[in-house]
Protein backbone atom coordinates (compact mmCIF):
# COMPACT_ATOMS: atom_id res chain seq x y z
CA UNK A 1 0.00 0.00 0.00
CA UNK A 2 2.77 2.07 1.19
CA UNK A 3 4.84 1.74 -2.25
CA UNK A 4 1.93 2.31 -4.63
CA UNK A 5 1.35 5.87 -2.75
CA UNK A 6 4.76 6.90 -2.97
CA UNK A 7 4.41 5.88 -6.50
CA UNK A 8 1.95 8.21 -7.39
CA UNK A 9 3.64 11.35 -5.39
CA UNK A 10 7.21 10.09 -7.31
CA UNK A 11 4.97 10.84 -10.76
CA UNK A 12 3.87 14.36 -9.78
CA UNK A 13 7.25 15.22 -8.54
CA UNK A 14 8.45 13.92 -11.79
CA UNK A 15 5.99 15.91 -13.49
CA UNK A 16 6.81 19.51 -11.66
CA UNK A 17 10.43 18.81 -12.07
CA UNK A 18 9.75 18.54 -16.16
CA UNK A 19 7.59 21.31 -16.58
CA UNK A 20 10.37 23.97 -14.37
CA UNK A 21 13.06 22.03 -16.71
CA UNK A 22 11.70 23.30 -19.93
CA UNK A 23 10.82 26.59 -18.38
CA UNK A 24 14.56 27.15 -17.65
CA UNK A 25 16.11 25.76 -20.80
CA UNK A 26 13.85 28.44 -22.35
CA UNK A 27 15.29 30.97 -20.14
CA UNK A 28 18.94 29.91 -20.73
CA UNK A 29 18.26 30.19 -24.30
CA UNK A 30 17.29 34.09 -24.18
CA UNK A 31 20.13 34.90 -22.55
CA UNK A 32 21.97 33.03 -24.80
CA UNK A 33 21.19 35.27 -27.54
CA UNK A 34 20.81 38.20 -26.36
CA UNK A 35 24.70 37.43 -25.19
CA UNK A 36 25.30 37.12 -28.81
CA UNK A 37 24.21 40.06 -29.93
CA UNK A 38 25.92 42.18 -27.38
CA UNK A 39 29.28 39.84 -27.73
CA UNK A 40 28.95 41.57 -31.86
CA UNK A 41 28.40 44.74 -30.78
CA UNK A 42 31.63 44.59 -28.61
CA UNK A 43 33.53 43.13 -31.15
CA UNK A 44 32.50 45.72 -33.55
CA UNK A 45 33.58 48.66 -31.02
CA UNK A 46 36.88 47.15 -30.67
CA UNK A 47 37.77 46.71 -34.63
CA UNK A 48 36.72 50.08 -35.12
CA UNK A 49 39.35 51.25 -31.95
CA UNK A 50 41.94 48.79 -33.65
CA UNK A 51 41.68 49.75 -36.93
CA UNK A 52 42.16 53.68 -35.36
CA UNK A 53 39.57 55.18 -37.42
CA UNK A 54 39.40 57.13 -34.30
CA UNK A 55 42.42 59.53 -35.09
CA UNK A 56 40.32 60.58 -37.92
CA UNK A 57 37.71 61.33 -35.85
CA UNK A 58 40.33 62.93 -33.43
CA UNK A 59 41.33 64.91 -36.49
CA UNK A 60 37.69 65.93 -37.04
CA UNK A 61 36.96 66.76 -33.53
CA UNK A 62 40.65 68.35 -33.13
CA UNK A 63 40.71 67.79 -29.45
CA UNK A 64 37.82 66.20 -29.09
CA UNK A 65 37.96 62.98 -26.57
CA UNK A 66 36.01 60.03 -26.63
CA UNK A 67 34.73 59.11 -23.28
CA UNK A 68 32.49 57.87 -20.35
CA UNK A 69 31.39 59.86 -17.71
CA UNK A 70 31.08 63.44 -16.93
CA UNK A 71 34.60 63.63 -15.94
CA UNK A 72 36.32 62.24 -18.88
CA UNK A 73 40.44 62.73 -18.08
CA UNK A 74 41.00 60.18 -20.33
CA UNK A 75 43.44 59.68 -23.30
CA UNK A 76 41.56 58.46 -26.69
CA UNK A 77 42.90 54.69 -26.73
CA UNK A 78 41.46 54.39 -23.31
CA UNK A 79 38.07 56.11 -23.56
CA UNK A 80 37.91 53.60 -26.55
CA UNK A 81 38.59 50.55 -24.11
CA UNK A 82 36.44 52.28 -21.64
CA UNK A 83 34.03 52.40 -24.45
CA UNK A 84 34.45 49.01 -25.86
CA UNK A 85 34.48 47.40 -21.57
CA UNK A 86 30.69 49.52 -21.29
CA UNK A 87 29.32 47.55 -24.45
CA UNK A 88 30.63 44.54 -22.78
CA UNK A 89 29.28 44.89 -20.05
CA UNK A 90 26.02 45.90 -21.50
CA UNK A 91 26.36 42.38 -23.16
CA UNK A 92 27.03 40.64 -19.94
CA UNK A 93 23.72 42.36 -18.25
CA UNK A 94 21.00 39.53 -16.92
CA UNK A 95 17.72 39.90 -17.99
CA UNK A 96 15.77 41.28 -14.90
CA UNK A 97 18.57 43.72 -13.60
CA UNK A 98 18.42 47.36 -14.08
CA UNK A 99 21.62 49.26 -15.09
CA UNK A 100 21.89 52.02 -17.19
CA UNK A 101 24.80 52.90 -19.07
CA UNK A 102 26.11 56.11 -19.71
CA UNK A 103 28.23 56.63 -23.32
CA UNK A 104 29.80 59.81 -24.05
CA UNK A 105 31.56 62.12 -26.63
CA UNK A 106 33.25 65.52 -25.59
CA UNK A 107 33.98 67.47 -28.78
CA UNK A 108 36.23 70.31 -27.41
CA UNK A 109 34.46 72.28 -24.20
CA UNK A 110 31.27 70.82 -26.15
CA UNK A 111 29.79 68.03 -24.60
CA UNK A 112 27.75 65.53 -26.71
CA UNK A 113 25.86 63.46 -24.08
CA UNK A 114 24.59 59.28 -25.43
CA UNK A 115 23.00 57.10 -22.71
CA UNK A 116 21.72 54.20 -23.74
CA UNK A 117 19.60 52.27 -21.90
CA UNK A 118 20.33 48.93 -21.35
CA UNK A 119 18.26 48.44 -18.37
CA UNK A 120 16.56 45.09 -18.52
CA UNK A 121 16.38 44.54 -22.59
CA UNK A 122 13.69 47.19 -21.94
CA UNK A 123 13.79 48.77 -25.78
CA UNK A 124 14.62 52.19 -25.21
CA UNK A 125 16.35 54.00 -27.92
CA UNK A 126 19.71 55.66 -27.12
CA UNK A 127 18.79 58.95 -25.81
CA UNK A 128 21.39 62.08 -27.69
CA UNK A 129 21.45 64.81 -26.03
CA UNK A 130 23.31 66.75 -28.70
CA UNK A 131 24.81 69.84 -27.83
CA UNK A 132 26.94 70.54 -30.99
CA UNK A 133 26.08 69.21 -34.07
CA UNK A 134 29.52 69.45 -35.48
CA UNK A 135 30.47 66.40 -33.86
CA UNK A 136 28.15 64.52 -35.94
CA UNK A 137 31.00 62.04 -37.37
CA UNK A 138 31.93 60.86 -34.21
CA UNK A 139 28.27 60.83 -33.63
CA UNK A 140 27.46 58.22 -36.32
CA UNK A 141 30.71 56.17 -35.05
CA UNK A 142 29.15 55.83 -31.83
CA UNK A 143 25.56 55.89 -32.62
CA UNK A 144 26.37 52.41 -34.80
CA UNK A 145 26.95 50.43 -32.38
CA UNK A 146 24.53 51.65 -30.22
CA UNK A 147 21.83 50.96 -32.66
CA UNK A 148 23.42 47.84 -32.93
CA UNK A 149 22.63 46.96 -29.74
CA UNK A 150 19.07 48.69 -29.37
CA UNK A 151 17.62 46.88 -32.58
CA UNK A 152 20.17 43.30 -30.75
CA UNK A 153 17.99 44.24 -27.65
CA UNK A 154 14.65 44.76 -29.47
CA UNK A 155 15.11 41.40 -31.25
CA UNK A 156 16.02 39.62 -28.24
CA UNK A 157 13.15 41.32 -26.08
CA UNK A 158 11.08 40.32 -28.12
CA UNK A 159 11.95 36.81 -28.54
CA UNK A 160 12.21 36.55 -24.78
CA UNK A 161 8.83 37.95 -24.39
CA UNK A 162 8.06 35.19 -26.55
CA UNK A 163 9.52 32.08 -24.84
CA UNK A 164 9.01 33.75 -21.60
CA UNK A 165 5.03 33.73 -23.08
CA UNK A 166 5.65 30.10 -24.32
CA UNK A 167 7.58 28.69 -20.86
CA UNK A 168 4.81 31.01 -18.67
CA UNK A 169 2.21 29.21 -20.39
CA UNK A 170 3.78 25.67 -20.24
CA UNK A 171 4.68 26.66 -16.57
CA UNK A 172 0.75 27.44 -16.45
CA UNK A 173 -0.29 23.96 -18.16
CA UNK A 174 2.57 22.19 -16.54
CA UNK A 175 1.23 23.61 -13.25
CA UNK A 176 -2.13 22.47 -13.79
CA UNK A 177 -1.19 18.75 -14.53
CA UNK A 178 0.85 18.80 -11.59
CA UNK A 179 -1.76 19.95 -9.81
CA UNK A 180 -4.08 17.60 -10.93
CA UNK A 181 -1.52 14.85 -10.75
CA UNK A 182 -0.54 16.16 -6.99
CA UNK A 183 -4.66 16.24 -6.13
CA UNK A 184 -4.95 12.27 -7.43
CA UNK A 185 -1.48 11.47 -5.69
CA UNK A 186 -3.24 13.35 -2.17
CA UNK A 187 -6.67 11.62 -2.82
CA UNK A 188 -4.52 8.59 -3.80
CA UNK A 189 -2.88 8.85 -0.85
CA UNK A 190 -5.26 9.84 1.72
CA UNK A 191 -7.19 6.27 0.53
CA UNK A 192 -4.64 4.66 0.99
CA UNK A 193 -3.68 6.35 4.71
CA UNK A 194 -7.14 5.27 5.54
CA UNK A 195 -7.26 1.70 4.35
CA UNK A 196 -3.42 1.78 6.31
CA UNK A 197 -4.93 2.89 9.37
CA UNK A 198 -8.09 0.78 9.51
CA UNK A 199 -5.55 -1.82 8.85
CA UNK A 200 -3.38 -0.46 11.66
CA UNK A 201 -6.04 -0.54 13.79
CA UNK A 202 -7.72 -3.57 12.94
CA UNK A 203 -4.27 -5.35 13.88
CA UNK A 204 -4.00 -3.13 16.91
CA UNK A 205 -7.40 -4.82 17.85
CA UNK A 206 -6.05 -8.25 16.97
CA UNK A 207 -3.08 -7.75 18.76
CA UNK A 208 -4.90 -6.34 21.79
CA UNK A 209 -7.02 -9.66 21.51
CA UNK A 210 -3.97 -11.87 21.72
CA UNK A 211 -2.88 -10.53 24.04
CA UNK A 212 -5.85 -11.01 26.49
CA UNK A 213 -5.68 -14.41 24.80
CA UNK A 214 -1.81 -14.67 26.20
CA UNK A 215 -2.94 -13.11 29.76
CA UNK A 216 -5.57 -15.62 29.84
CA UNK A 217 -3.38 -18.22 28.71
CA UNK A 218 -0.80 -17.30 31.44
CA UNK A 219 -3.80 -17.05 33.83
CA UNK A 220 -4.85 -21.18 33.08
CA UNK A 221 -1.45 -22.25 32.93
CA UNK A 222 -0.66 -21.03 37.08
CA UNK A 223 -4.06 -22.24 37.64
CA UNK A 224 -3.81 -25.60 36.26
CA UNK A 225 -0.13 -25.75 37.81
CA UNK A 226 -1.29 -25.14 40.81
CA UNK A 227 -3.70 -27.97 41.14
CA UNK A 228 -1.36 -30.59 40.21
CA UNK A 229 1.35 -29.13 42.28
CA UNK A 230 -0.83 -29.29 45.63
CA UNK A 231 -1.37 -33.36 44.93
CA UNK A 232 2.43 -33.41 44.87
CA UNK A 233 3.01 -30.95 47.85
CA UNK A 234 0.19 -32.32 49.96
CA UNK A 235 1.48 -35.93 49.69
CA UNK A 236 5.11 -35.74 49.74
CA UNK A 237 4.13 -33.71 52.98
CA UNK A 238 2.07 -36.59 54.64
CA UNK A 239 4.99 -39.18 53.48
CA UNK A 240 7.34 -36.64 55.34
CA UNK A 241 5.47 -36.53 58.15
CA UNK A 242 6.15 -40.13 58.60
CA UNK A 243 2.91 -41.18 60.09
CA UNK A 244 2.55 -44.09 57.78
CA UNK A 245 6.46 -45.74 58.39
CA UNK A 246 9.77 -44.34 59.41
CA UNK A 247 11.72 -43.02 56.30
CA UNK A 248 15.18 -43.43 56.18
CA UNK A 249 17.56 -40.37 56.02
CA UNK A 250 18.39 -40.85 52.77
CA UNK A 251 14.32 -41.24 51.72
CA UNK A 252 13.76 -37.92 53.56
CA UNK A 253 16.59 -36.19 51.83
CA UNK A 254 15.21 -36.91 48.65
CA UNK A 255 11.80 -36.19 48.88
CA UNK A 256 12.81 -32.49 50.73
CA UNK A 257 14.32 -31.83 47.26
CA UNK A 258 10.86 -32.89 45.41
CA UNK A 259 9.20 -30.26 47.93
CA UNK A 260 12.02 -27.86 47.32
CA UNK A 261 11.11 -27.81 43.83
CA UNK A 262 7.37 -27.79 43.89
CA UNK A 263 8.02 -24.65 45.84
CA UNK A 264 10.02 -23.39 43.28
CA UNK A 265 7.29 -24.05 40.96
CA UNK A 266 4.97 -22.52 43.08
CA UNK A 267 7.09 -19.62 42.81
CA UNK A 268 7.02 -19.78 38.93
CA UNK A 269 2.82 -20.27 38.80
CA UNK A 270 2.75 -17.28 40.98
CA UNK A 271 5.30 -14.98 39.12
CA UNK A 272 3.71 -15.53 35.83
CA UNK A 273 0.39 -15.10 36.90
CA UNK A 274 1.63 -12.14 38.91
CA UNK A 275 2.70 -10.80 35.50
CA UNK A 276 -0.26 -11.76 33.23
CA UNK A 277 -2.11 -9.12 36.51
CA UNK A 278 0.22 -6.36 35.69
CA UNK A 279 -0.25 -7.03 31.98
CA UNK A 280 -4.01 -6.84 32.45
CA UNK A 281 -3.64 -4.01 35.02
CA UNK A 282 -5.28 -5.51 37.66
CA UNK A 283 -3.02 -5.67 40.08
CA UNK A 284 -4.33 -4.64 43.32
CA UNK A 285 -2.80 -3.37 46.54
CA UNK A 286 -3.58 -3.86 50.32
CA UNK A 287 -2.24 -1.16 51.87
CA UNK A 288 -1.16 -0.97 55.90
CA UNK A 289 1.32 0.95 57.50
CA UNK A 290 4.69 -1.16 57.97
CA UNK A 291 8.26 -0.73 58.67
CA UNK A 292 10.44 -0.93 55.72
CA UNK A 293 13.15 -0.98 58.35
CA UNK A 294 11.39 -4.54 59.55
CA UNK A 295 10.42 -5.82 56.46
CA UNK A 296 14.30 -5.35 55.15
CA UNK A 297 15.19 -7.03 58.48
CA UNK A 298 13.26 -10.12 57.78
CA UNK A 299 14.68 -10.26 53.83
CA UNK A 300 18.06 -9.91 55.65
CA UNK A 301 17.77 -12.64 58.10
CA UNK A 302 15.97 -14.80 55.63
CA UNK A 303 19.10 -14.68 52.86
CA UNK A 304 21.39 -15.33 55.99
CA UNK A 305 21.38 -19.04 55.48
CA UNK A 306 22.09 -18.53 51.35
CA UNK A 307 24.87 -15.87 52.23
CA UNK A 308 26.60 -18.02 54.72
CA UNK A 309 26.30 -21.06 52.53
CA UNK A 310 28.50 -18.53 50.08
CA UNK A 311 30.78 -17.22 53.10
CA UNK A 312 29.09 -13.68 52.06
CA UNK A 313 28.96 -10.87 54.63
CA UNK A 314 25.64 -9.82 54.64
CA UNK A 315 24.78 -6.00 56.53
CA UNK A 316 22.05 -4.09 57.12
CA UNK A 317 22.30 -0.32 58.08
CA UNK A 318 18.99 1.03 58.41
CA UNK A 319 17.38 4.59 59.14
CA UNK A 320 16.19 5.67 62.47
CA UNK A 321 12.44 5.30 60.99
CA UNK A 322 10.76 4.46 57.97
CA UNK A 323 7.04 4.20 58.06
CA UNK A 324 5.50 3.13 55.18
CA UNK A 325 1.79 2.97 53.72
CA UNK A 326 2.17 -0.31 51.61
CA UNK A 327 1.15 -3.83 50.83
CA UNK A 328 3.43 -5.19 52.72
CA UNK A 329 3.40 -9.14 51.46
CA UNK A 330 4.60 -7.26 48.14
CA UNK A 331 7.10 -4.56 49.24
CA UNK A 332 8.68 -8.02 50.95
CA UNK A 333 8.58 -9.60 48.24
CA UNK A 334 10.57 -6.78 46.42
CA UNK A 335 13.17 -7.17 49.01
CA UNK A 336 13.10 -10.71 49.38
CA UNK A 337 14.16 -10.58 45.14
CA UNK A 338 16.60 -7.94 45.79
CA UNK A 339 18.64 -9.39 48.57
CA UNK A 340 18.59 -12.35 46.79
CA UNK A 341 19.54 -11.75 43.48
CA UNK A 342 22.61 -9.99 45.60
CA UNK A 343 23.75 -13.15 47.17
CA UNK A 344 23.30 -14.90 44.04
CA UNK A 345 25.30 -13.00 41.78
CA UNK A 346 28.10 -12.37 44.29
CA UNK A 347 30.91 -14.43 44.35
CA UNK A 348 32.30 -16.31 47.34
CA UNK A 349 33.26 -13.94 50.09
CA UNK A 350 32.20 -10.82 49.13
CA UNK A 351 29.46 -8.44 50.23
CA UNK A 352 26.32 -7.91 49.95
CA UNK A 353 25.09 -4.77 52.26
CA UNK A 354 20.90 -2.88 52.31
CA UNK A 355 20.79 0.25 53.71
CA UNK A 356 17.53 2.57 54.65
CA UNK A 357 17.64 6.42 54.05
CA UNK A 358 15.21 9.08 55.11
CA UNK A 359 15.62 11.93 52.40
CA UNK A 360 13.03 14.03 52.10
CA UNK A 361 9.49 12.51 52.11
CA UNK A 362 11.12 9.59 50.89
CA UNK A 363 12.67 5.95 52.14
CA UNK A 364 15.41 5.19 49.90
CA UNK A 365 16.40 0.91 50.08
CA UNK A 366 19.60 0.45 48.58
CA UNK A 367 21.07 -3.21 48.03
CA UNK A 368 24.71 -2.89 47.34
CA UNK A 369 27.01 -5.67 46.46
CA UNK A 370 30.20 -6.42 45.16
CA UNK A 371 29.60 -9.37 43.05
CA UNK A 372 29.42 -9.72 38.83
CA UNK A 373 27.84 -6.56 38.17
CA UNK A 374 26.78 -6.02 34.21
CA UNK A 375 27.24 -4.43 31.31
CA UNK A 376 25.23 -1.03 30.37
CA UNK A 377 23.53 -2.61 28.12
CA UNK A 378 22.28 -5.66 30.30
CA UNK A 379 21.23 -1.91 32.64
CA UNK A 380 18.81 -1.19 30.17
CA UNK A 381 16.74 -4.43 29.85
CA UNK A 382 17.40 -5.46 33.39
CA UNK A 383 13.04 -4.76 34.14
CA UNK A 384 12.31 -6.30 31.00
CA UNK A 385 10.07 -9.67 31.18
CA UNK A 386 12.09 -12.85 31.02
CA UNK A 387 15.29 -11.18 30.52
CA UNK A 388 18.59 -12.40 32.17
CA UNK A 389 22.11 -10.92 31.91
CA UNK A 390 24.79 -13.14 30.15
CA UNK A 391 26.45 -13.70 33.47
CA UNK A 392 23.43 -15.62 34.89
CA UNK A 393 22.68 -17.95 31.73
CA UNK A 394 26.50 -18.82 31.67
CA UNK A 395 26.92 -19.34 35.10
CA UNK A 396 23.51 -21.08 35.37
CA UNK A 397 22.53 -19.19 38.11
CA UNK A 398 18.75 -19.84 38.89
CA UNK A 399 15.86 -17.90 37.91
CA UNK A 400 13.28 -17.20 35.33
CA UNK A 401 13.84 -13.44 34.81
CA UNK A 402 10.80 -12.29 36.15
CA UNK A 403 11.72 -11.28 39.31
CA UNK A 404 13.14 -7.72 38.86
CA UNK A 405 10.04 -7.10 36.32
CA UNK A 406 8.00 -7.83 39.12
CA UNK A 407 9.78 -5.63 41.65
CA UNK A 408 9.69 -2.78 39.23
CA UNK A 409 5.74 -3.58 38.68
CA UNK A 410 5.44 -3.49 42.51
CA UNK A 411 7.48 -0.58 43.32
CA UNK A 412 5.56 1.31 40.63
CA UNK A 413 2.42 0.48 41.87
CA UNK A 414 3.47 2.18 44.91
CA UNK A 415 4.23 5.19 43.06
CA UNK A 416 8.19 4.32 44.28
CA UNK A 417 10.84 4.05 41.94
CA UNK A 418 13.37 1.31 40.98
CA UNK A 419 16.98 1.84 39.80
CA UNK A 420 20.09 0.31 39.09
CA UNK A 421 23.92 0.80 38.49
CA UNK A 422 26.38 -1.44 37.83
CA UNK A 423 29.94 -1.66 36.71
CA UNK A 424 30.81 -5.17 35.09
CA UNK A 425 33.11 -7.14 37.68
CA UNK A 426 32.68 -4.79 40.06
CA UNK A 427 29.49 -5.19 41.77
CA UNK A 428 25.67 -3.61 41.94
CA UNK A 429 23.20 -1.74 43.36
CA UNK A 430 19.51 -1.47 43.44
CA UNK A 431 18.04 1.83 44.93
CA UNK A 432 13.91 1.38 45.55
CA UNK A 433 12.34 4.91 46.65
CA UNK A 434 8.91 4.84 48.24
CA UNK A 435 6.95 7.94 49.43
CA UNK A 436 6.83 8.07 53.93
CA UNK A 437 3.83 7.24 55.35
CA UNK A 438 1.88 10.21 56.35
CA UNK A 439 3.63 11.64 59.87
CA UNK A 440 0.85 12.04 62.34
CA UNK A 441 1.96 14.51 64.85
CA UNK A 442 1.28 13.91 68.24
CA UNK A 443 -1.14 16.09 70.45
CA UNK B 1 -34.25 -22.58 59.61
CA UNK B 2 -33.12 -25.93 60.63
CA UNK B 3 -29.21 -26.86 61.90
CA UNK B 4 -27.76 -29.40 61.28
CA UNK B 5 -28.52 -31.97 64.21
CA UNK B 6 -25.85 -32.48 67.03
CA UNK B 7 -23.49 -35.40 65.96
CA UNK B 8 -20.74 -36.36 68.05
CA UNK B 9 -18.09 -35.41 65.04
CA UNK B 10 -18.47 -32.47 63.11
CA UNK B 11 -19.64 -34.02 59.14
CA UNK B 12 -17.51 -32.48 56.47
CA UNK B 13 -18.47 -32.64 52.99
CA UNK B 14 -15.41 -32.30 50.57
CA UNK B 15 -16.03 -31.03 47.03
CA UNK B 16 -13.29 -31.32 44.27
CA UNK B 17 -13.29 -32.87 40.81
CA UNK B 18 -9.29 -33.90 41.30
CA UNK B 19 -9.77 -37.13 42.93
CA UNK B 20 -5.91 -36.64 44.12
CA UNK B 21 -6.93 -33.80 46.28
CA UNK B 22 -9.90 -34.80 46.98
CA UNK B 23 -8.24 -37.48 48.72
CA UNK B 24 -5.75 -35.89 50.66
CA UNK B 25 -8.44 -33.00 51.80
CA UNK B 26 -10.52 -36.15 53.11
CA UNK B 27 -7.50 -38.20 54.54
CA UNK B 28 -6.21 -34.58 56.38
CA UNK B 29 -9.61 -33.77 57.93
CA UNK B 30 -10.32 -37.62 58.85
CA UNK B 31 -6.80 -37.18 60.34
CA UNK B 32 -8.02 -34.33 62.43
CA UNK B 33 -11.32 -36.31 63.87
CA UNK B 34 -13.70 -34.88 61.16
CA UNK B 35 -16.35 -37.33 59.89
CA UNK B 36 -15.88 -36.67 56.24
CA UNK B 37 -18.17 -36.78 52.83
CA UNK B 38 -16.97 -36.53 49.54
CA UNK B 39 -18.60 -35.49 46.49
CA UNK B 40 -16.77 -35.03 43.09
CA UNK B 41 -19.12 -32.43 41.14
CA UNK B 42 -21.20 -29.58 41.90
CA UNK B 43 -24.53 -31.25 41.67
CA UNK B 44 -23.31 -33.87 43.79
CA UNK B 45 -22.23 -31.68 45.89
CA UNK B 46 -25.39 -29.76 46.49
CA UNK B 47 -27.45 -32.66 46.37
CA UNK B 48 -25.04 -34.08 49.37
CA UNK B 49 -25.25 -30.89 51.11
CA UNK B 50 -29.04 -31.14 51.16
CA UNK B 51 -29.62 -34.44 52.29
CA UNK B 52 -27.03 -34.58 54.68
CA UNK B 53 -26.67 -31.02 56.06
CA UNK B 54 -23.09 -31.30 56.82
CA UNK B 55 -21.76 -29.08 59.65
CA UNK B 56 -19.12 -27.45 56.74
CA UNK B 57 -18.58 -27.73 53.22
CA UNK B 58 -15.16 -27.16 51.55
CA UNK B 59 -15.63 -26.64 47.95
CA UNK B 60 -13.31 -26.74 45.05
CA UNK B 61 -14.30 -23.52 42.81
CA UNK B 62 -13.70 -25.22 39.12
CA UNK B 63 -15.99 -28.22 39.30
CA UNK B 64 -17.99 -30.10 36.10
CA UNK B 65 -21.68 -29.02 36.40
CA UNK B 66 -22.10 -26.27 38.92
CA UNK B 67 -19.10 -24.60 39.92
CA UNK B 68 -18.29 -23.61 43.96
CA UNK B 69 -19.64 -20.34 43.57
CA UNK B 70 -22.83 -21.55 42.58
CA UNK B 71 -23.09 -24.50 44.36
CA UNK B 72 -22.59 -21.74 47.20
CA UNK B 73 -25.35 -19.17 46.04
CA UNK B 74 -27.34 -22.28 45.88
CA UNK B 75 -26.75 -23.58 49.30
CA UNK B 76 -27.59 -19.13 50.69
CA UNK B 77 -30.78 -19.78 48.69
CA UNK B 78 -32.68 -22.52 49.87
CA UNK B 79 -33.26 -22.18 53.63
CA UNK B 80 -32.42 -25.88 54.84
CA UNK B 81 -28.44 -24.54 53.81
CA UNK B 82 -28.83 -21.32 54.04
CA UNK B 83 -26.75 -20.33 57.33
CA UNK B 84 -24.26 -24.03 56.31
CA UNK B 85 -20.26 -22.68 56.28
CA UNK B 86 -19.15 -22.58 53.45
CA UNK B 87 -15.04 -22.80 52.33
CA UNK B 88 -14.20 -22.47 48.91
CA UNK B 89 -10.58 -24.42 47.48
CA UNK B 90 -9.06 -22.87 44.99
CA UNK B 91 -6.43 -22.39 42.76
CA UNK B 92 -8.00 -19.53 41.62
CA UNK B 93 -6.28 -16.73 43.68
CA UNK B 94 -6.52 -13.17 41.58
CA UNK B 95 -7.96 -10.58 44.49
CA UNK B 96 -10.94 -11.12 41.79
CA UNK B 97 -11.64 -14.48 42.41
CA UNK B 98 -11.90 -14.46 46.27
CA UNK B 99 -13.94 -11.59 45.79
CA UNK B 100 -16.34 -13.24 44.19
CA UNK B 101 -16.43 -16.35 46.45
CA UNK B 102 -17.03 -13.71 49.37
CA UNK B 103 -20.01 -12.16 47.40
CA UNK B 104 -21.33 -15.97 46.98
CA UNK B 105 -21.58 -16.34 50.40
CA UNK B 106 -19.03 -18.39 51.27
CA UNK B 107 -17.24 -18.12 54.94
CA UNK B 108 -13.43 -18.11 53.70
CA UNK B 109 -11.38 -19.55 51.56
CA UNK B 110 -8.42 -21.82 51.15
CA UNK B 111 -5.48 -21.04 48.03
CA UNK B 112 -3.77 -24.00 46.30
CA UNK B 113 -1.31 -25.31 47.13
CA UNK B 114 -2.08 -25.44 50.88
CA UNK B 115 -0.28 -26.80 53.70
CA UNK B 116 -2.32 -29.24 56.21
CA UNK B 117 -1.97 -26.80 58.97
CA UNK B 118 -3.55 -24.40 57.05
CA UNK B 119 -6.37 -26.48 56.41
CA UNK B 120 -6.90 -27.82 59.57
CA UNK B 121 -6.56 -24.24 61.07
CA UNK B 122 -9.32 -22.90 58.77
CA UNK B 123 -12.22 -25.05 59.25
CA UNK B 124 -11.33 -25.21 62.93
CA UNK B 125 -11.89 -21.74 62.80
CA UNK B 126 -15.73 -21.73 61.04
CA UNK B 127 -16.39 -24.77 62.64
CA UNK B 128 -15.75 -23.04 65.89
CA UNK B 129 -17.57 -20.04 65.07
CA UNK B 130 -20.77 -21.25 64.88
Amino acid sequence: MIGRVATASGLAVLLVAGALTVTVLDYRGAVGDRQRAADAIADAAATQAAEKDLSREREALGDAMLGLGPNPGQTLEESAQRFREDLERIGRQEPGERRLVGAGLQANDRLLTVTTAAENLTPTPPRIREIDRKVDAAEVRVLAPLQALRSANLADQARVDRSAEHASRRAFVFAIIAGAVAIVGGVAFGWYAIRLIRGITSRNEQLRRLDQLKDDFVAAVSHELRTPLTSIQGYVDLVLEGDDGNLTDEQRQFLAVVRRNTNRLHRVAGDLLFVAQVEAGTISLQRERADLNEIVREGVEAARPAAAGKQLELAFACASTADVDVDRARIAQVVDNLISNAVKFTPTGGHVTARTQVHGNSVILEITDDGMGMSEEEMEQLFERFFRTAAATEQAIQGTGLGLAISKAIVDAHGGVIAVTSETGKGTTFAVELPLADVKVAV
Amino acid sequence: MSAAPQRERAVVLVADDDTDIRELVLFRLERAGYEVVAAKDGEEALRQAVELQPDLAVLDVMMPKLNGYEVTQELRRSEATSAMPVILLTARVQDEDITRGFDAGADDYIKKPFSPQELRARVQAVLGRR
